[in-house]
């Protein structure tokens, strides 16, 4: 009786942990380039710096990251207008129009093609 | 492998405890500026909602005098939409102040700057930085505005270290009625310790002057001890520390203390964050165990490896803040430093007669300062606060803490939720009746008030 206690609560303990894979965390390299990135027109930068930055140059914060075209490329495959709706509604942790209140569509859309662009 | 286990989950947890269980990112649910009809906004947590007649951003302060003098109706102003209390809502006007972001003026000789209203903290940290300068202290969470964190007290850690509102030494105010307030040691110093934490009451901030320090960096340790150890030993690390902090994990009879110390030098080693990875690792934990507290403390036991520690050196806003990937809600109360310790015997008793809970309790000390509302007026604090998940039940906050918060004369952080009303309020803040006279001269027909401040201040919406 106590042996098959203690095969359960291992097979449990077993279980929890095999749900607790962690997803591969970017490389100091990815870190660099995201906190080292800015669009190049002055206003869409203001705006990213901003908005933006906070989270898309911060691997804690679990957004793909801004240069990181292997964190964009399986969103992208759903579509830019699919994005942008994503981020119109918001997602996860980022709230409707990412913190940006200020921004148009077309400014979202440019720092979305941004920030999924390799550098 | 046991031990490979072991040592995975300390580290999840290590990590996660760091910045773990606090705010987040910020949220301003507006409708795109083009839109034509009326928008919808609500905030991060989605505790609060509203239907504006319009989202207004202006570009300067000019702009936003405009704005005011033009209208008459009811207005809110919206920092990063992180509060979650209802301080925003409103069918008036809501006013935005992303626009107005960035640095004013360096003042080296005075060791103060001037940073327009709605720029962001982490913003506001990194344009320090390439100053050489810092802000003295952080909130763990650095997505709010530099307004909405001062009037909302919003504060990190340090015993010796008030909150965010006591470094500013002066600010533009425009009034209701669209005229501009300069606030400082020179012009109307009287009504500076007022506005420094307003609720949005008393008008709109557009620029904040901050005494800040040189640029430094600190050295993280996170540590696990049980939890009474960690309870006994707190108001000694506390002194010896700069910062600290610590997060009780229901359940598992462990505690995390969480360390910051100045750090002199060139190393930089900020591993990668695994704090979600460890908020699932509870979680799992409660969804298997939940029904059973003697297995789950029983897993818990035998998979944390309490000698496992973590270190870190980063500049200052690097570690003291971080980005939380997922939604929760939140109350905390501050409370006189003699009872913290006692209150949080108190709630740790009722979060864990609940199987549900699982999300860390956080504990952390905040200096006095004299803002009039300030939560830490005249009374070094510590903080408690407790969170829930997004998407769970979050009712027992208001029905099982407060009620412990109240005994122990815990004051509110304005930001987060609770149900303190105008009475009570009026107990635990002696310049209460001043600002709600200063209230009612700066804003007569009570045109920035909403609901919750009207049920706050007693008044009519």
């Amino acid at each position: 009786m106590h042996c098959i206690r203690t095969t359960a609560l291992l097979l449990l303990s077993s279980v929890l942990l095999a749900c607790s894979r962690q997803p591969t965390p970017p490389s100091p390299a990815q870190l660099a380039l995201a906190e080292t990135r800015r669009p190049s027109a002055l206003q869409l930068a203001q705006k990213y710096e901003r908005s933006c930055f906070n989270c898309h140059a911060n691997g804690a914060s679990g957004a793909p990251l801004s240069g990181v075209v292997a964190d964009w490329a399986p969103r992208l495959e759903r579509g830019l207008p699919a994005l942008l709706l994503q981020a119109q509604r918001g997602v996860g942790a980022m709230p409707p129009r990412g913190a940006c209140s200020d921004c148009s569509d077309e400014e979202l859309t440019a720092l979305i093609r941004f920030m999924a662009s390799a550098p | 492998m046991k031990s490979a286990r072991r040592r995975t989950l300390l580290k999840h947890g290590s990590a996660w405890m760091l910045s773990s269980l606090s705010p987040l990112l910020p949220s301003a649910r507006a409708q795109a500026p083009s839109a034509p009809s009326r928008p919808r906004w609500s905030n991060w947590s989605g505790t609060s909602s509203c239907q504006p007649s319009s989202l207004e951003t202006p570009a300067h302060e000019a702009q936003l005098a405009q704005l005011l003098r033009a209208g008459n109706g009811k207005l809110r102003c919206v920092g990063a939409a992180h509060s979650f209390s209802a301080l925003v809502a409103t069918e008036g006007q809501l006013i935005s102040l992303d626009a107005m972001a960035g640095l004013v003026q360096v003042d080296p000789a005075q060791q103060r700057v001037t940073v327009r209203a709605g720029s962001r903290l982490a913003q506001v940290s990194r344009l320090l930085d390439q100053a050489g300068y810092a802000l003295a202290n952080l909130p763990d969470i650095d997505t709010q505005t530099l307004a909405g964190a001062i009037s909302t007290a919003t504060h990190g850690s340090g015993m010796q270290l008030p909150a965010l509102h006591a470094h500013v030494s002066g600010l533009r105010l425009l009034t209701a009625g669209g005229d501009t307030l300069v606030c400082n040691a020179q012009q109307h110093s009287e009504l500076l310790p007022a506005a420094q934490v307003g609720l949005g009451s008393l008008g709109i901030i557009t620029e904040v002057s901050l005494q800040v320090v040189p640029a430094f960096k600190l050295q993280r340790h996170v540590w696990l001890a049980p939890v009474e150890q960690m309870l006994q030993q707190a108001p000694a690390l506390a002194r010896q520390h700069r910062h600290f902090e610590f997060f009780v994990l229901p359940y598992t009879g462990y505690a995390a203390g969480v360390s910051h110390t100045p750090y002199q030098g060139d190393a930089i080693q900020h591993a990668p964050s695994h704090d979600e990875q460890m908020l699932h690792d509870l979680r799992r934990l409660r969804d298997w165990a939940g029904a059973m507290p003697a297995l789950r403390r029983w897993l818990a036991a035998k998979l944390i490896d309490p000698s496992l520690q973590e270190r870190a050196t980063d500049r200052s806003y690097k570690l003291l803040a971080s980005a939380r990937p997922n939604k929760f809600y939140e109350t905390e109360f501050h409370l006189p430093q003699e009872h913290g310790l006692d209150c949080l015997r108190a709630v740790l008793a009722v979060i864990e007669s609940n199987p549900d809970n699982y999300f860390p309790i956080e504990f952390r000390y905040v200096a006095a300062d004299t803002a009039w509302l300030s939560p830490f007026y005249q009374r070094p604090s510590c903080s408690i606060a407790v969170h829930v998940a997004h998407g769970e039940d979050y009712q027992f906050l208001f029905r099982d803490i407060m009620p412990i918060m109240r005994r122990y004369q815990g004051r509110p952080h304005w930001g987060k939720l609770h149900d303190f009303g105008a009475a009570e309020l009026a107990d635990l803040y002696p310049r209460w009746s001043d600002f709600l006279a200063l209230r009612r001269q700066l804003d007569p027909r009570g045109r920035l008030l909403n609901v919750h401040t009207s049920r706050l201040f007693g008044v009519k919406a």
